[in-house]
């Protein structure tokens, strides 16, 4: 499903379908039904295309935070001076954007998942996060691409002590979500410092062939507002 | 005669003019600097304007203290303006007692910054959004859309809830179920609703227990943790779903009611709940 088509179109997958037709030259009609809605638009475009990529999972049901925490069904123990590459599941949403050329206008988005969040934190001071569990794998796990995202996260423990570690929250401005037709991944770095305070970034850098990098709907809108990565000093 | 000590007039000297020119340079100067510090220190906090006022009221006060050193210098006793000065200054205090009561009030504000402008408020029992935070007052809109204006020195001294000031907000609710109802899978169904919800956080964790054997009915208490701009819909939402499925798996809730017996001669006593001590 992920990918650019010429419209007027049909897609369906599953319970989900996304339809354009045309009504006139330049007036299309688009619908979508299915992930608990039923969306019917109207467009007014020249020539465009239709594209599908995963998005930040931030704008469904409403977007109210930037942050995304990841609770790990298993905690992690990591001695001092260690490093591993681990990797955990992370929802996404899906954007249906309307292309042309190099400009992109996001037209509906969705997600396939159930949502929740959660406070990182205490009630005075804390951080409202979008909500994620995880289980915890030693190798890319296969996962279903319209919902999840392959989460490939570098912990380091730059500590002296042994560090627990429960969760890892994300700040999703600049998030960088690279996709194929089968596999769809993200990749992030969190170091734990002194005192038990991580930092947690995203990385930029395409990781192999055969991926391309996803349409980033919060780094176009809102980037000069806020820093990319984040300092967990609440608790690991 | 040296020039510098010569007399110009009265007991002034040109040594008396020079320091007078110097502390009134010193003045312009200083509050110069200092507005330029207060604009800064205020520019991310409250509006433009107000701002401006404060910078202005700052500037000419700095600059009248200094002119005010500088009279001695000039041959000008301020003795003289003390009787004068201190009558006019009681009839201005009394006048302006409640100007300068809600201008200082408001600089507090600013400063403190208890509320901000947007926020859901509550000040001296008067719930609203708030709208402007002037120099003198602040404005309030009502969740009924009515224009309140009170003033700053109202709002300094009174009570305030900010209802937003806390990134999450709490609501609960007391479900009344029947004691013939299985008090564990209402928890359980309460739990499930709960959890299918967006908004309603993962952590602080939300509790569901039984709360209180009421008179008429097993008490459930349901604390919710929501986002504070999401609090009012999610708590709105949440009330007739939990009633709705409670009823679908057969649990009601009851309507207050009593039992009455009435005693009679030759009742069978078995039939009572307790031993009736009137019955023979």
């Amino acid at each position: 499903m992920y990918g650019t088509y010429d419209i007027p179109c049909k897609l369906a997958w599953d319970a989900l379908t996304i339809e354009i037709t045309s009504l006139s030259d330049k007036l299309f009609h688009y619908r979508r039904e299915g992930a608990g809605q039923s969306i019917e638009k109207e467009l007014i475009s020249g020539n465009c295309k239709l594209k599908i990529s995963p998005v930040e999972p931030l704008s469904t049901p409403k977007f109210i935070t930037p942050y995304l925490l990841i609770e790990f069904s298993t905690p992690v123990l990591i001695a001092p001076r260690m490093g591993q590459e681990l990797f955990l599941t992370c929802p996404l949403d899906l954007g249906i954007h309307l292309s042309t050329g190099a400009n992109f206008q996001l037209i509906d988005i969705f997600t396939l998942t159930s949502s929740k969040y959660t406070l990182y934190g205490d009630p005075s001071n804390g951080i409202l996060c979008k909500y994620w569990k995880s289980n915890v794998f030693n190798a890319s796990p296969d996962v279903q691409i319209y919902q999840e995202a392959v989460l490939n996260l570098r912990i380091s423990n730059e500590d002296t002590e042994w560090m627990e570690v429960r969760q890892v929250v994300l700040n999703a401005y600049g998030m960088k979500i690279f996709y194929k037709d089968d596999h769809v991944q993200l990749n992030a770095v969190m170091e734990i410092g002194a005192g038990g305070i991580a930092e947690t970034d995203f990385e930029n850098d395409l990781p192999n062939e055969g991926l391309k990098k996803s349409v980033e709907i919060f780094y176009k809108k809102k980037l000069s507002l806020a820093s990319k990565n984040f300092i967990m000093e609440q608790g690991l | 005669m040296n020039l510098m000590t010569k007399t110009l007039y009265g007991d002034v000297t040109l040594i008396d003019l020079s320091v007078a020119a110097l502390l009134i340079l010193f003045g312009i100067l200083f509050s110069k600097i200092l507005s330029i510090y207060v604009r800064r220190f205020l520019k991310e906090k409250i509006a433009k304007e107000h701002v401006e006022v404060i910078v202005r009221v700052v500037f000419y006060a700095i600059l009248g203290i200094s002119l005010l050193i500088s009279l001695p210098f000039l041959g000008i006793k301020l003795s003289g303006f003390l009787v004068t000065g201190g009558v006019v200054g009681i009839a201005i205090g009394f006048a302006s007692q409640n100007i300068v009561s809600n201008l200082i009030s408001g600089i507090f504000l600013i400063i403190e910054r208890p509320i901000k402008i947007g926020n859901s408020v509550s000040i001296d029992g008067t719930t609203g959004v708030v709208e402007d935070i002037h120099i003198m007052s602040t404005t309030l809109r009502t969740f009924e859309g009515l224009f309140i204006r009170i003033p700053n020195q109202k709002v300094f001294t009174s009570n305030i809830i900010n209802y937003v000031s806390n990134p999450v907000r709490r609501f609960e609710y007391v479900i009344g179920i029947r004691y013939s109802d299985d008090a564990n899978r209402a928890i359980e169904l309460i739990h499930e609703l709960v959890d299918a919800q967006a908004f309603a956080l993962k952590k602080p964790e939300p509790l569901v227990f039984v709360d209180q054997l009421g008179d008429n009915s097993v008490n459930l208490m349901v604390r919710i943790w929501a986002p504070h701009t999401e609090w009012y819909a999610l708590k709105m939402e949440m009330l007739w779903k939990i009633k709705s499925r409670l009823e679908e798996e057969g649990i009601e809730i009851p309507f207050p009611q009593r039992v009455l017996w009435q005693g009679k001669e030759g009742t069978d006593k078995s039939a009572l709940p307790f031993e009736n001590p009137i019955l023979p």
